[in-house]
């Protein structure tokens, strides 16, 4: 264990090395971040509710969508990518810990370092703009942390999932443009899908993508009653076993298949 | 005219080489081209959602969102097509790049503007088709010889202010001597402010982007005009001040482009 934490903060004092980026990061994100609150007092237009949703709920949902999705920035698609294109893997495989607790614990590291640099600034900026973005409760906070924390497992596995399809194809190319854009419009990460029609929302609700961002923002909004977030947070669960099931089951066939190149 | 036909002859070279290398992979033309349908299609199809629920958007429409997101699509394709080298220009300037450039008899510009015809920006263009053909359906626009030139005009002017700021931004590493990369933050103003209604946003904001910084001016003001041209209080379409600006700003960033090559030193080895 010690290892992996090593790795994470390692990880964490590199982030810290670039300070453009970060500033560039915070700069889009509040941007982001203010066009789209400009789009829903625009769209609410000064009604009360729409879709049982209060435009101040809205705003809500969108900062804290902005703030979550710095930490759900994910890295081991490209890193198991690239280290197989340049045959580092084998040299990942050799080190006596498990090469994907090694990903995992730098994309630990990266997110820890991006909720200091990223997501405190922007929720400083999100409430000198729009106010206090407040949970609806002490309880829904506690719950939307633990929502979150399994929602950044499910996005980490899909992460590394796609990543293991650089063991056979050397290079992922556009295919992590397509799973960036379905997480992207699929995920309520910017359009809560309460807004969809029924059969595309429900359609969305069977694939593991909106228990990343909507799960855990609708119940920090309280969105949904408790019966609810107990049903829908062992449907989480449940995603994130079976992908873990079938990540498992794949990354020990990879392994049995890897090609080592470059050198 | 000996100098026109020779860079003519020139460019054309250069433009079916780029063709040829990227159709050597056909996979990843084709992964482009569904990657691309699902971020503009679906994306177009997630903001028609949420405007149904509420009507409109800043006094917007979804028919009229269509025009206006197929519009922005469009000239975005565009000017991936033809501006996508200057994503990389602190790279070029880093890695000594412009070397082979300096040592040609021949305009520096045009050698790094015709260095790279990006066919995989077609692929933006096919969903940007797509959205727009809707969209024109969806407003009932006609297709007399006006409309057709005023959104030639606006897609040639958008194209153009686009390139003209990704070529400033790029530029900006002559002096910063930094591979630093704007194109994200760009991408994501330019998505903001071409894809949604001006009017969403607040008095400062709509002066900002129309006045100081006009990138109002790629989508939003012309296709404004085009639905409803008796709103427009001055006497030239607005599209012309599209394609006037885009030249004015590319010529803008050609000179300042020229101004850092001033400045570059041939770092790499």
């Amino acid at each position: 264990m010690k290892s992996y934490f090593f790795i994470s903060k390692i990880r964490i004092q590199t982030a810290l090395a670039y300070r453009f980026n970060v500033i560039s990061t915070i700069l889009i994100q509040c941007l982001i971040m203010y066009a789209m609150s400009c789009f829903w007092i625009a769209a609410y237009n000064g009604a009360q509710t729409v879709a049982g949703v209060s435009q101040r709920d809205m705003i809500t949902y969108t900062t804290i969508s902005a703030i979550i999705g710095n930490l759900l920035t994910i890295g081991v698609q490209r890193r198991i990518e690239n280290s197989v294109r340049t045959g580092s893997v084998a040299l990942d495989m050799l080190k006596p810990v498990c090469i994907y607790g090694i990903y995992l614990a730098e994309d630990i590291g990266d997110a820890i370092a991006a909720l200091f640099q990223k997501a405190v600034p922007l929720a400083l900026v999100g409430t000198l703009l729009f106010g206090v973005p407040k949970p609806a409760s002490l309880l829904h906070f506690i719950l939307f942390l633990f929502s979150f924390a399994i929602g950044y497992l499910i996005n980490w596995i899909l992460a590394a999932l796609l990543g293991l399809c650089a063991f056979k194809t050397l290079k992922l190319g556009p295919l992590a443009n397509v799973k960036g854009f379905i997480m992207k419009l699929l995920s309520g990460s910017i359009f809560p899908l309460w807004f969809f029609p029924v059969g595309f929302r429900k359609a969305l609700e069977l694939l593991p993508f909106m228990y990343i961002y909507q799960l855990p923002l609708g119940i920090y909004i309280g969105q949904y009653t408790m019966e609810e977030i107990a049903f829908r947070t062992g449907l989480q669960l449940f995603w994130c076993t079976v992908l873990w099931l079938l990540f498992d089951v794949l990354q020990k066939k990879m392994a049995a298949t890897v090609l080592i190149q470059g050198g | 005219m000996k100098t026109i036909r020779y860079y003519a002859s020139v460019a054309a070279i250069s433009i079916r080489q780029s063709i040829q290398s990227r159709l050597e992979y056909p996979f990843m033309l084709a992964g482009h081209v569904l990657a691309n349908c699902i971020q503009w299609v679906v994306g177009f199809a997630t903001i028609k959602f949420v405007v149904d629920q509420f009507g409109s958007i800043g006094g917007w429409g979804y028919e009229s969102l269509a025009f206006l997101y197929g519009m922005s699509v469009l000239s975005h394709g565009l000017a991936v097509v033809f501006f996508i080298q200057t994503w990389g220009l602190g790279y070029w300037m880093i890695y000594g790049e412009f070397d082979r450039f300096l040592l040609r008899p021949m305009n520096l510009i045009f050698q790094f503007l015709f260095d790279d015809f990006n066919l995989i920006g077609f692929t933006d263009i096919i969903p940007g088709l797509m959205v727009f053909i809707y969209g024109c359906i969806r407003v009932n626009l006609t297709p007399s010889l006006t409309n057709i030139l005023l959104i030639l005009c606006t897609l040639a002017g958008g194209t153009l202010i686009r390139g003209a700021v990704w070529l400033f931004c790029g530029s900006m590493s002559f002096w910063t001597k930094s591979t630093a990369n704007f194109t994200d933050m760009v991408g994501e103003l330019f998505e903001r402010v071409s894809m949604y209604p001006l009017t969403i946003y607040p008095k400062w904001a709509q002066a900002l982007f129309t006045l100081l910084l006009p990138l109002a001016w790629i989508t939003f003001w012309p296709v404004k005009d085009i639905l409803g041209p008796e709103t427009n209080p001055i006497p030239v379409p607005l599209a012309v001040i599209t394609l006037a600006l885009g030249l004015l700003m590319f010529a803008g960033s050609c000179a300042v482009f020229r101004a850092g090559m001033g400045k570059y030193e041939s770092a790499g080895s």
